[in-house]
């Protein structure tokens, strides 16, 4: 479970001192078996959200807690119990796929029979087999987003994060991460999912929080958001949300 | 979880030795560099000290020279000029290495006994030239020696006689400590290598993460950040090992192969034994954890791997210098003075050249090794901070 309150990230920049709000007062719930979607334009301060609830980045202002532990005060249980996931893979070229998944399962504590017991499953699970021995840098695009998944889901974390990770992928490779995702929420984790693909956020989510310009827009499923803005579909209600509908649009929609 | 450290530095290293150009410049590339630049040496000192003709070059020579008689018999090729001007144009060029002019009454001073001055025309900037005015010189000595052998002899005066005084001279290092050409390179080339070898590795590690990108996953993994830097602090610091090792034992591999010019350059052999490489790697360990924990450092501030090598790059300079200098100290009473172990890098050369000479003390090696830790250790803080800061990420 993942709880946010007044969370906020405020940033100097380095030229000119200006301040700049990435993140501004969200609150939000998540929870286990379910996918909370982030879902924004770029810049709209889903990555930063994402990276405070990893611990990456300190908060400016609130608090939150992601699967019990304080973000600020527990930053290293809090980093144990999460799987992070974006659409660069972060692997490591000069290691093949099974020293990428060994290295991370000793990072996260993972030794011996326990270790080779969690390899033997996600190598089955995404079916590693005929590359695990291949170097990263010669995988194919596909082979190393399944490397990827693998090395997020090894030490089995209770929460996992995804910061848009089909961006960029094929047709197939993205129906692969969806699937595992299904899968995973199936296996009641708590799933945060970063993006701005619709038919993405339709499929997989169960909550979404429309994020714009650090602030929170619109909260619930997709049929509330229809609801809230009166909309026929996501698109145009997150459109609507995030100021974004042509003005002739929103007077059609206000005189309906 | 005790062993984050350690895991990041097996998997740093298993990762650094699998890339070529680590492997160029840390291990490859040092010991052919030094290899191959002690072969050159010996090869042009082999080239410079066997017997062959030289050419001197004379104005209009006559047949009755008994100088040019002897150079004749030290198998110089006597080259006819037509004018000094043309022989001192020759010489400009590079086409003659000396040219001498003799005087219209040479032969009649001779005969008379007295002094007949000889011209000689040469480049002192050119080494060729250098040696055959040398060897014109030595010719003129031994004539005079032997013209006053003659006239000792015609006064039975004994050939005593010509040396009044003359000087013993007893080298106490002789046969001891190392040779004088590698007492030279050795403790330039093993502390610059370490550095210049570890620059490659070193804007890998945590700029080329964040270029990569994946820094992020890795500083989302539980692992503490001091451990993570730990880890490739190692890592780093094994491969600046790597590359000064790599360099000495091409130094040593080539001293030590009878390759050309090998018997000129070492004389009375290569003079380091097996407790002298194991001093050389007593004073880099700690040495190699300086150069480590500054590159690391300046890998987690640059914002990619061209950054970081830009800076480590001026660096390297900096590494040059003292390291360059520590081949003059020899020159200098420097060697012994304590100011010395205070001054980082020229303090690991010269602990380095007094173990080569067999005077490495306790002292100086304390205070060496002392000095380059805790300016590990402060590059390591310092590395550690910046890895803490949230720009290690977002300064991109």
């Amino acid at each position: 479970m993942i709880r946010t309150e007044g969370l906020s990230k405020e940033f100097v920049e380095a030229k000119g001192g200006n301040r700049v709000i990435a993140v501004d007062q969200v609150s939000i719930e998540a929870h286990p078996g379910r996918v909370f979607c982030l879902l924004g334009v770029n810049g709209a301060g889903k990555t930063t959200m994402l990276r405070m609830l990893s611990t990456v980045l300190k908060p400016s202002g609130g608090r939150a807690t992601v699967a019990g532990y304080d973000i600020v005060t527990e930053g290293e249980k809090v980093r144990a119990s999460i799987g992070f996931m974006s659409n660069s893979t972060a692997l490591y070229g000069r290691l093949t796929g099974l020293e990428v998944l060994e290295y991370f399962g000793g990072l996260y504590g993972l030794a011996g029979k326990q270790l080779k017991d969690r390899l033997d499953f996600v190598v089955n699970k995404l079916d590693l087999h005929d590359f695990k021995d291949r170097l990263c840098d010669k995988m194919s695009t596909g082979q190393k987003q399944r490397v990827s998944i693998a090395r997020t889901i090894l030490h089995d974390p209770p929460v996992l994060f995804f910061d848009e990770p089909t961006a960029g992928l094929d047709v197939v490779t993205s129906q692969s991460v969806m699937e595992f995702i299904e899968s995973s929420r199936s296996q009641g984790k708590t799933i945060v999912y970063c993006t701005h693909i619709m038919s993405e956020v339709e499929r997989l989510c169960d909550d979404i929080a429309v994020i714009h310009e650090g602030k929170i827009r619109g909260l619930g499923s997709v049929d509330q958001l229809k609801a809230s803005t009166g909309q026929p579909n996501l698109e145009r209600a997150f459109l609507q949300l995030v100021d974004a509908l042509p003005s002739n649009d929103k007077t059609l929609v206000e005189a309906v | 979880m005790k062993n984050q450290a350690l895991y990041v530095y097996k998997k740093e290293l298993r990762e650094l030795l699998r890339d070529r150009r680590v492997r160029t410049s840390a291990i490859l590339g040092p010991f052919l560099m030094v290899f191959l630049m002690i072969s050159t040496m010996g090869g042009a000192v082999h080239a410079a000290t066997q017997p062959h003709s030289q050419k001197i070059h004379v104005v209009n020579p006559k047949g009755d020279n008994p100088l040019l008689s002897a150079l004749k018999a030290s198998t110089a090729d006597i080259v006819p000029v037509a004018s000094v001007n043309e022989g001192r144009k020759l010489v400009e060029n590079g086409k003659a290495a000396v040219v001498l002019q003799f005087p219209d009454d040479f032969t009649a001073k001779v005969s008379q006994g007295q002094t007949a001055t000889i011209k000689a025309i040469y480049d002192d900037k050119s080494e060729r030239s250098q040696m055959a005015e040398h060897a014109v010189e030595k010719a003129v000595d031994q004539m005079n020696k032997n013209h006053i052998k003659v006239l000792l002899a015609g006064a039975s005066i004994p050939e005593s006689g010509m040396e009044q005084f003359k000087v013993q001279s007893e080298d106490v290092m002789a046969n001891k400590g190392a040779n004088e050409l590698l007492l030279m390179l050795i403790p330039y080339l093993v502390v610059f290598l370490a550095f210049v070898g570890g620059v490659s590795a070193a804007s890998d590690l945590i700029a080329g993460e964040k270029e990569r990108n994946t820094l992020e996953t890795l500083l989302i993994s539980p692992v503490p950040r001091t451990k993570v830097v730990l880890g490739k602090f190692f890592a780093l610091a094994s491969i600046c090992l790597f590359s000064s090792m790599s360099g000495l034992a091409g130094i040593l591999l080539a001293s030590g192969m009878h390759l050309p010019g090998s018997d000129e350059l070492f004389k009375n052999g290569i003079g380091i034994g097996p407790a002298t490489v194991g001093s050389i790697v007593l004073v880099m360990l700690p040495t190699v954890a300086l150069f480590a924990s500054v590159l690391l450092a300046v890998s987690a501030y640059a914002k990619n791997t061209r950054e970081a090598q830009t800076y480590m790059s001026l660096g390297s300079i900096l590494v040059a210098l003292p390291s360059i200098f520590s081949q003059f100290l020899g020159f200098t009473d420097f060697g012994s003075s304590r100011w010395i172990n205070a001054i980082p890098v020229l303090n690991a050369s010269s602990a380095i050249r007094n173990a080569l000479t067999g005077r490495l003390d306790a002292t100086s090696l304390a205070l060496t090794a002392g000095l380059s830790a805790g300016i590990a250790l402060i590059g390591i803080l310092i590395a550690v901070r910046l890895c803490n800061r949230e720009q290690v990420l977002l300064r991109v």
